[in-house]
């Protein structure tokens, strides 16, 4: 793969150009549209203290849970999709279902997480709830094993929705 | 909840020089039934591909920095979901360490899947801190203990289970994969009650800081 190709993929101006969905957009064209908005992204819409100097803030910082081409190597999408970008799982391991996306073979580098890894995540979420540690925002890596795991410990929460 | 996408939380991009990654887009995300937050823009706004790893810490500080400030004012507690390297390229500045990345790669493999670390502040005015237990009360006079223990014994875990660092896959093998399903809806005094009954299959062990690396939870 080229660099070229690895450039497109950051360049902000892609944003400009209607390339939907092969970037993320950026914070700071967004600035001045929310100009209107001060209470938008400057200070959390989810937090529920109030605005005082004492503000405790608590990030867990976690990693995302097992993934697919670990267990299953390099090249394991070769197997699991057909001509027709259809997935077929191949292991009780693997995920029952995968998200459609333009290129399958995405999934090669930007490999979703097992059934384990689900589990795994979900069951994060639910012994955090249930030590008191209930989120009040969630960020992830745009990498989509990142965003299952994020979604997932959400769900364990009972968060996923609300 | 929707989920934040945030650019600059991802892994450092020189390691992915040979395969470059094309992330799902957000319409894509929400057909697929996630719940992303479609307002909220990136605060990185873009990566430098091939970044060698003292850039990854820079920009992660930044990424870190401006996160931070999105809640300084309200506080509250802010999942961040990410990579292996993110527990220490994420904290490393805020304990006033520096980055070394030589030792990157080496220290954050032996972080495996989920772990987490918790790092926190009672205030704007007051030093961040590593949470040494999940336990909020035990935590607050734990900490202090444990890092006594730790300088005497500096390998040794809060629990004996350090075994599944050694072989992760054999940590929680036992757990179906349809388990989660058969769960009941969340209900918090339902789950209080569960955790005193029956002993809790699904667990966090504590590993302490080790080589100045973050203290985490494992699996």
């Amino acid at each position: 793969m080229s660099a070229r190709k690895f450039n497109s993929l950051f360049d902000p101006t892609n944003f400009f150009l209607g390339h939907g969905g092969r970037k993320r957009e950026t914070g700071k064209y967004e600035y001045t549209d929310n100009g209107n908005d001060e209470s938008g992204y400057q200070s959390s819409s989810y937090a529920s203290g109030s605005e005082t100097s004492d503000a405790p803030l608590r990030f867990i910082i976690i990693r995302h849970g097992e993934r697919v081409d670990v267990m299953y190597g390099a090249g394991w999408t070769q197997k699991a999709f057909d001509q027709t970008g259809r997935y077929y799982p191949f292991d009780a391991n693997m995920p029952p279902t995968l998200a459609p996306r333009a290129k399958w073979i995405d999934y090669d580098v930007d490999t979703p997480l097992t059934a384990k890894g689900l589990t795994q995540s979900w069951n994060v979420g639910n012994v955090l709830a249930r030590y008191n540690l209930p989120v009040t925002a969630c960020y992830s890596s745009p990498a989509f094993r990142s965003i299952q795991t994020a979604d997932r410990i959400l769900e364990g929460m009972g968060r996923k929705g609300i | 909840m929707p989920i934040r996408l945030e650019l600059g939380l991802f892994e450092c991009t020189s390691w992915y020089a040979r395969s470059p990654i094309n992330f799902m887009s957000d319409e894509e995300l929400v057909r697929g039934g996630y719940n992303i937050d479609t307002r909220f823009r990136s605060q990185t706004s873009d990566l430098r591909p091939l970044e060698n790893e003292y850039q990854y810490y820079d920009r992660s500080k930044d990424a870190m920095k401006k996160i931070i400030e999105l809640h300084r004012k309200t506080g509250g507690t802010v999942l961040l979901v990410a990579h292996a390297p993110s527990l220490e390229v994420l904290t490393r500045h805020l304990m006033k360490g520096q980055p070394r990345p030589e030792r990157l790669a080496e220290l954050s493999g032996k972080v495996d899947f989920c772990s987490m670390t918790i790092i926190e502040r009672e205030s704007p005015s007051k030093p961040w801190q590593f949470r040494y237990s999940l336990d909020e009360n035990a935590n607050r006079g734990v900490w202090q203990q444990q890092q006594e223990q730790q300088q005497q014994q500096p390998q040794q875990p809060q629990q004996p289970s350090n075994s599944s660092l050694n072989h992760p896959k054999a940590a929680n093998v036992a757990i179906p994969a349809a388990n989660y399903q058969l769960q009941p809806q969340f209900d918090f005094t339902n789950y209080l009650s569960q955790a005193l009954a029956a002993p809790q299959k699904f667990q966090f062990h504590f590993v302490p800081q080790q080589e100045a690396y973050p203290p985490y939870f494992a699996l």
